[in-house]
């Protein structure tokens, strides 16, 4: 085999194998997370107006993305330069705090904090804001539901197979009847 | 800019699920077109390109940019998100003709075997016309357009990211769908006059005109997710929905309009030529095109695999002659310090190699490397090595019995294994480890010292069957570049061996290999081949378990009951094996122990091996044959069935064991990092620093792992449903005969495929780590 003849063969093998299964594999496998979604709480505390966000409604134990918009009351503007700091107490007296950053962030003007949550039942989150000379806490209840069934968490999962084995025979039958119509 | 502004355009969703398939029909279209292009290029002109990544560019920009960050905050974004997905990016997607691009693009065997069958479909094509009839078209267009805007439909897409998903896909389809019969791109038919897409539009346009006028009028807040977010920029959510109401009006009207201006042109320009097309389904016309290309050539040559040993580096690395032996003597050198330390070290799993290294490791990467490249732990079997120096010594000049050429002696040892592992946890106890090595290698030696030939790994070697198995699936096979170069040749040097090199000692002869399987990847016939012929080819992963055309001689053992045993002893294993770590089994295990005595308990443990892997197996087997015969109304000889359906199990049992090892792999993988410092420190180097057992103890289970797990196990049963019809399918039935032949097989490849989903989903005890406690325990010791 010469090396040019080598070469187009893994051209070939790339396109045509691998990269159909890196990209499927990578399609089926990557999750992603989103900020932003459904208004929690809003709350006013001097002059500073803060709104909580979750994409998950309700929150479910595993992990779980929580923003924050931060906005001055006076100029209602979004304060883009403050530090967000966040506490969740379970009801047992466990406590774990975070940092809100724009990083973890997909809106940018939004302060956001990955957790694990653990287990279901209410928590107490805990909001400090500082900003300039001022730090602001802001207290609210976050409750969280009980765990979805495996079966319907993983709905996607499960169905693929069956999706697939399903067109597949649509698909043989089809070829069947066309070789059968050919002959 | 200032700091706002700056964060919302920076604002931007990189999402994988849209960029991926994105990227997917970029490179179709693009390898497509470049075909259709050499063939037609009136037809498929650069601008047709051009238009094609515009509309492919402006679906990712209203999906991606910051216009669906902010769709959630402000109505107006959301709408002129809404007009890039249903107004602009499909005209601009159909204007590149992509039917034909997009077919030509896919590869070739997938587009003959898999998509022509739908194309050539008379039903499908009748639906096809029937979703492309502009009546039904322009139904649906406004259907979904007013049905996502009524007020509940819309505040449920807004509130889940999946039907807001669902409902911009909607959206494309359906305007997709909408702008078809205005663009007409080839080959689609025209089903209605030219002149019926005025009113076509014009009536589009009224309903446009009716909705936006309903948001600009309306005196009250239509959703109420808009009052209840942030208004950032000083607007009421009223008078957003009124400026969304103005661009659903105005840039709407104009999409529609343009296009009747262009469409009343033509249809009264005098010059204007009657499309004369040949009615055609997208594909169609390029297949008769090949059809008659090849019946004037010969036929195509296949393409080439991908040969490692031609690449750069690896085939240099691959082809030195002291490859083998020098990651033998590695593989040799780790396992007298395991067999040591197993046998000198503490006597508790996560502290000791012997407890770490083998289970928790070895198996995970082995099974990783059986995916990723194939049989490589026998490449480097280091048992082999200390038999390949014992002959020196030895005479090796028996002839292994013709009565024990088969695969029985490894089947009961497999299963000694399976049983052992349970009863006496061989994870948790290092010296059982030690000992089984050293086993292993007088085994290896005695055997290969006084038989010719590689007798152990054929016939004996446990370790050996189950690689051969499961490296069926692998995407590299030890085959030959070209078989004429074999019809020529006389010496066959691969299977005879010369001066300079032995031959191949499983007895594979490379023109007649067309699997993996009894190949140990020792490149003996690599080395051995005068012509250079033999090599490792990449090829897709399983094809073997579909090369049924060809199965004579060569792949006799795939009609072998021993084969076919061998074969549901693995499957069934797996997923014992893997509910064996339940810790629901665990404890009933543990109870069991506490209350029996130790041979009972053994014994009892036996009884269940038993049943779970033979009896059981044996029953359900036998069941799916006779159920076969029933329902395919074929007589097919009992041991014949088991022995053809088997191998198509072997993708289910691989992705059990892979589930299974990556589980303990992935959770495990830093705990061979204290124990390797402790063993490091116990020899007085201390340049690894004191043991950090807190890597042993990290028991976090992984949030991905799961679903990867899923995945896997659901590829597995795909393919081995898929192996199942290939197989039944050259038993040469009717259709319906033949899913009858293939139903019991699949009901069985379901239930195991159940019991793997089950096992994933139970809590499970990780064996070879430390709980918190016994750290502590150990750390004080």
């Amino acid at each position: 085999m010469t090396r040019a003849r080598s070469k187009r063969a893994i051209a070939h093998h790339l396109v045509n194998r691998v990269l159909p299964l890196v990209v499927s594999i990578l399609t089926m496998g990557i999750s992603i997370r989103a900020d932003g979604g459904n208004v929690l709480w809003q709350q006013t505390m001097g002059s500073i107006t803060v709104t909580a966000f979750t994409t998950q409604s309700p929150l479910r134990p595993g992990p779980a993305d929580i923003s924050f918009l931060v906005e001055n009351n006076e100029q209602s503007r979004p304060i883009l330069d403050a530090q967000v700091f966040v506490t969740f107490q379970s009801e047992t007296g466990v406590a774990m705090g975070t940092e809100a950053t724009h990083a973890q962030a997909r809106n940018k003007l939004l302060y956001c904090t990955l957790i694990d949550l653990p287990n279901p039942g209410h928590r107490k989150m805990t909001l400090l804001v500082v900003h300039a000379a001022e730090r602001i806490e802001f207290v609210s209840d976050l409750a969280v539901s009980e765990p979805q069934s495996p079966l319907i968490a993983n709905w996607k999962l499960m169905a693929f197979p069956f999706t697939i084995a399903i067109l597949y025979i649509f698909q043989q039958g089809l070829a069947w009847k066309r070789d059968a119509t050919d002959r | 800019m200032d700091t706002i502004t700056d964060a919302v355009f920076s604002s931007w969703n990189l999402d994988p699920w849209l960029l991926i398939p994105a990227l997917v029909f970029g490179l179709l279209y693009a390898r497509g077109w470049r075909r259709q292009y050499k063939r037609a290029p009136d037809r498929f002109g650069f601008p047709r390109l051009v238009s094609f990544y515009a509309g492919l560019a402006a679906v990712l920009f209203a999906l991606i940019s910051p216009l669906d960050t902010f769709a959630g905050w402000l109505l107006t974004v959301h709408m002129i998100q809404h007009l890039l997905l249903m107004m602009v990016a499909p005209p601009l997607i159909l204007y590149g003709n992509p039917y034909l691009p997009l077919l030509a693009g896919m590869p070739r065997r997938f587009l003959k075997d898999g998509v022509a069958p739908f194309l050539a479909s008379v039903t499908l094509r009748k639906v096809g016309g029937f979703l492309t009839h502009p009546a039904f078209c322009w139904t649906a267009f406004v259907f979904a357009s007013i049905a996502w805007h009524t007020p509940p439909m819309y505040q449920f897409a807004l509130s889940s990211p999946t039907w807001h998903a669902v409902e911009h896909f909607c959206f494309l389809t359906t305007a997709l769908l909408f702008w078809s019969p205005v663009i007409q791109p080839y080959p689609l038919v025209p089903q209605m006059p030219r002149w019926t897409m005025i009113p076509y539009l014009f009536l589009a346009d009224f309903q446009n005109t009716a909705l936006a006028a309903f948001f600009m009028f309306y005196e009250r807040v239509l959703y109420p997710a808009y009052e209840t977010v942030p208004r950032l920029n000083g607007m009421t959510a009223l008078e957003d929905q009124a400026a969304a109401g103005a661009i659903m009006w105005v840039a709407g009207s104009i999409f529609f309009l343009i296009p009747v201006g262009l469409i009343t042109i033509e249809v009264l320009s005098t010059k204007r030529i009657p499309r004369l097309r040949k009615r055609l389904v997208p594909g169609q016309s390029q297949l008769s095109e090949r059809r008659e290309k090849r019946a004037g050539k010969q036929s195509r040559r296949p393409p080439a695999s991908v040969d490692l040993l031609s690449l750069p580096l690896i085939g240099s690395i691959l082809r030195w002659p002291h490859f083998r032996r020098s990651v033998q003597a590695v593989m040799f050198l780790l396992a007298i310090i395991v067999v040591a330390d197993g046998l000198f070290g503490p006597q508790m799993g996560p502290m000791n190699l012997a407890g770490v290294l083998p289970w928790t490791h070895w198996r995970g990467l082995s099974v990783i490397a059986l995916l990723a490249m194939g049989n490589v732990f026998c490449m480097a079997c280091p048992f082999n090595f200390v038999r390949d120096l014992g002959r020196r010594l030895l005479p090796a000049s028996w002839v292994w019995p013709r009565r024990l050429r088969s695969k029985w002696i490894a089947i009961s040892l497999l299963f000694v294994f399976f049983w052992a592992y349970e009863a006496f946890g061989l994870w948790d106890s290092p010296s059982w480890t030690a000992w089984m090595i050293v086993g292993y290698f007088t085994a290896a030696l005695i055997v290969d010292g006084l038989f010719k030939g590689a007798s152990f790994c054929k016939y004996v070697c446990p370790i050996g069957q189950y690689q051969f198995i499961q490296s069926l699936i692998s995407p590299v096979e030890v085959s030959v570049r070209s078989l004429d170069v074999c019809r020529t040749c006389k010496t066959h040097d691969c299977l005879r061996g010369n001066d300079k090199q032995r031959g191949c000692e499983l007895q594979l002869f490379q023109p007649q290999k067309t699997s993996n399987m009894n190949c140990t990847f020792c490149l003996d016939c690599v080395h051995a081949c005068p012509h250079e012929n033999v090599s490792l080819l990449a090829v897709l992963p399983g094809t073997q378990l579909v090369r049924i055309e060809g199965r004579k001689r060569s792949l006799r053992w795939f009609r072998r009951f021993d084969g076919a045993v061998l074969i549901f002893l693995l499957v069934f294993a797996a997923f014992v094996n893997a509910g064996s770590m339940m810790e629901s089994v665990q404890r009933q295990e543990q109870t069991l122990q506490m209350t029996l005595h130790t041979g009972w308990f053994h014994l009892i443990l036996l009884v269940s091996f038993l049943l779970a892997l033979v009896v059981v197996p044996a029953m359900l087997v036998a069941g799916s044959v006779s159920l076969a015969k029933i329902l395919s109304g074929r007589h097919i000889r009992w041991r014949e069935s088991v022995s053809t359906f088997a191998q198509a199990f072997v993708p289910l049992g691989f992705s059990m064991w892979l589930a299974h090892f990556s589980y303990h792999l992935v959770n495990g993988a830093l705990t061979a990092v204290p124990v390797i410092q402790r063993v490091a420190t116990s020899a007085g180097l201390s340049i690894l620093g004191k043991p950090d057992w807190s890597l042993s103890a990290s028991m976090s289970s992984v949030d991905w792992l799961p679903s990867v797990q899923l995945l896997v196990l659901g590829l597995g049963f795909l393919f081995t449903l898929y192996v199942a019809w290939r197989v039944a399918r050259g038993v040469h039935l009717q259709f319906a005969r033949t899913v009858g032949l293939v139903a019991p097989w699949a009901v069985l490849a379901l239930v195991l495929y159940s019991a793997g989903v089950w096992i994933v989903f139970q809590p499970m005890q990780m064996r070879g780590m430390m709980m918190d406690g016994t750290t502590e325990w150990c750390i004080s010791e």
